[in-house]
């Protein structure tokens, strides 16, 4: 994987990624509307939104699976609205795992790989650390669906980031996990990311998760998505659950958002 | 991290799960393989002695459960009744090595292509709703009696039934695995080969299976109506001269090879996926 961001990376300034009113479209219904954003070399981005609102349509943008129906994509500060397709290598991480379940959890890996270009004779040595850093290399040779939830979605990171990514899009990847797995494996995705440094975008509608592991958080409004609001997270890494800051920021955060998302006359969640 | 074999080298883990069977079988005590036999033994007997009964009330056109027994005993000591059998299964095969493949083809164009679907699925419809006799008339009328217009016949009756099988299988497919596939770029030989071949392949295996079944019985049917060799032929001749009993013992003895080959052949195709 590459450890840490290229040296011709962008130029200086220049973000890795920029949407400029960026829209995205169903059919002829507007699911995203105008987002401005910035994903700089090696950040963490948190992209925060009520279910439905667009966020995953966005994923699917960058990941090369929709058009761009309106605004500027840029990569690295040239034009990539037509896509990023064939410009960026994606690590994506659904929610859920999307493993093969006829495939082996390495013949999964060695399949990204393969379609990535990875050279072969670096399979092996990626799959070991990868699964190793994950905590799931006893795994390598077993049949996914044999597997946990929470294990099956460290596979999945596993993959996503054997292909050598230059960027890394995850869509709610721990929705689906319990509290104590999904606490370990946002601690492990912490540490990747120290490791790794490769841009990811998470999508998310928890604001303690998204407070714990990025660097900024973008609040999205309800459907059409739109940027309510950018936050840069003030608190040092390495970071911690039980950290009585993120408490606090989370505490604050919460009743930004419910200004923000226009629910404080509602009821309380 | 413990040792582990390289993942292609590795025996999948054992597909049998422990506890009983779920099914019929689950819900009540097990039948031993004794009583299984004794069954099946019974039920042949029933069969055979009801033939012999019937053969009593025909007037003498339906031989015996012992007339058919001897004729069956010649015509496994016929060494010509071998040569018809192996032109018999030689057109099964041609039969169905096209028609599988015609109908994968077709099967997959309308599984993965809406527009193929479309135009397709009519086609599909009135090939499926077509009697297959009418097939063998229609092509000996276009094509006149010959070898090549049994198996186009045959080829074409049976096609639709593959390609609607697989085109059902191909549009029932997980289409979150087609999202990653796309992701991570995939390409078709890729794709095919690691995310659609196996969720379409037990429809596959049973349209297979199928299409033997459906194209064995055609065949013998197509060289009554067609042909001067082979199984259907013999019987035809057999019917020809009221032989009933040869008729009868032809038919036997090439349903019980076939049945032969479709056990040993396509039932090892049955493999479940891991789960």
């Amino acid at each position: 994987m590459r450890g840490t961001v290229p040296a011709s990376g962008p130029a200086d300034g220049d973000p890795y990624l920029e949407l400029r009113g960026v829209t995205v479209k169903h059919a002829d219904r507007t699911v995203v509307s105008g987002i401005d954003l910035a994903l700089r070399p090696g950040e963490f981005v948190a992209l925060l939104g009520p279910s439905g609102c667009g966020k995953s349509s966005l994923l699917h943008v960058l990941a090369g699976l929709a058009p761009v129906a309106g605004g500027a994509l840029r990569h690295r500060g040239d034009e990539a609205t037509d896509g990023l397709r064939g410009r960026v290598r994606v690590g994506y991480v659904f929610q859920d795992h999307r493993l093969l379940p006829w495939r082996t959890v390495g013949q999964n890996i060695e399949i990204a790989m393969k379609a990535a270009g990875v050279p072969a004779a670096e399979w092996d040595e990626r799959i070991e650390r990868f699964l190793g850093m994950l905590r799931v290399a006893e795994y390598r040779g077993s049949w996914p669906m044999r597997l946990s939830g929470g294990q099956r979605q460290r596979v999945s990171i596993a993959r996503a980031l054997a292909v050598e990514p230059d960027v890394v899009l995850m869509d709610e990847p721990f929705s689906g996990l319990d509290e104590v797995t999904g606490r370990a494996m946002r601690q492990e995705l912490t540490r990747l990311h120290e490791v790794a440094s490769v841009p990811t975008l998470f999508v998310t509608h928890s604001i303690r998760e998204a407070l714990f592991l990025a660097d900024r958080v973008v609040i999205l409004s309800h459907g059409p998505a739109r940027v309510l609001k950018t936050l840069d997270v003030p608190l040092a890494r390495p970071r911690r659950h039980e950290d009585p800051a993120l408490a606090r920021l989370e505490a604050e955060t919460v009743a930004d958002v419910l200004r923000e998302w226009d629910l404080t006359e509602g009821p309380a969640s | 991290m413990t040792a582990v074999l390289p993942a292609r080298l590795r025996k999948p883990p054992g597909r049998r799960p422990a506890g009983p069977p779920p099914g019929p079988e689950g819900n009540g005590p097990r039948v031993t393989w004794l009583g299984r036999l004794a069954s099946g033994l019974t039920a042949a007997a029933l069969g055979v002695a009801a033939w012999q009964v019937l053969s009593l009330f025909s007037d003498g056109w339906m031989p015996g459960a012992g007339e058919v027994a001897a004729a069956t005993a010649d015509v496994l000591t016929d060494s010509g009744f071998y040569g018809d059998a192996w032109l018999s299964l030689r057109r099964v095969l041609t039969v169905l090595a096209a028609s599988v493949l015609a109908g994968l083809l077709i099967g997959i164009a309308a599984g993965l292509s809406r527009y193929a679907e479309a135009f397709l699925r009519p086609i599909l419809v009135i090939g499926l709703a077509i009697p297959d006799p009418v097939y063998i008339i229609l092509t000996i009328l276009i094509m006149g009696i010959s070898e090549t217009s049994g198996v186009v016949a045959l080829v074409v009756a049976i096609t639709p039934l593959v390609a609607n099988v697989v085109s059902g299988a191909v549009l029932a497919r997980d289409h979150s695995l087609d999202e990653m596939a796309r992701t991570y770029r995939l390409g078709p030989a890729a794709y095919a080969r690691h995310v659609l071949a196996a969720q379409v392949r037990p429809a596959v295996v049973g349209a297979l299976r199928t299409s033997f079944a459906f194209s064995w019985k055609l065949v013998v049917l197509m060289e009554t109506m067609t042909r001067p060799d082979g199984v259907g032929a013999r019987i035809y001749e057999a019917f020809r001269f009221l032989r009933p009993e040869d008729m009868i013992a032809c038919a036997l003895v090439f349903t019980v090879l076939m049945r032969v080959i479709e056990v040993l052949a396509l039932r090892r195709l049955d493999r479940p996926l891991p789960h």
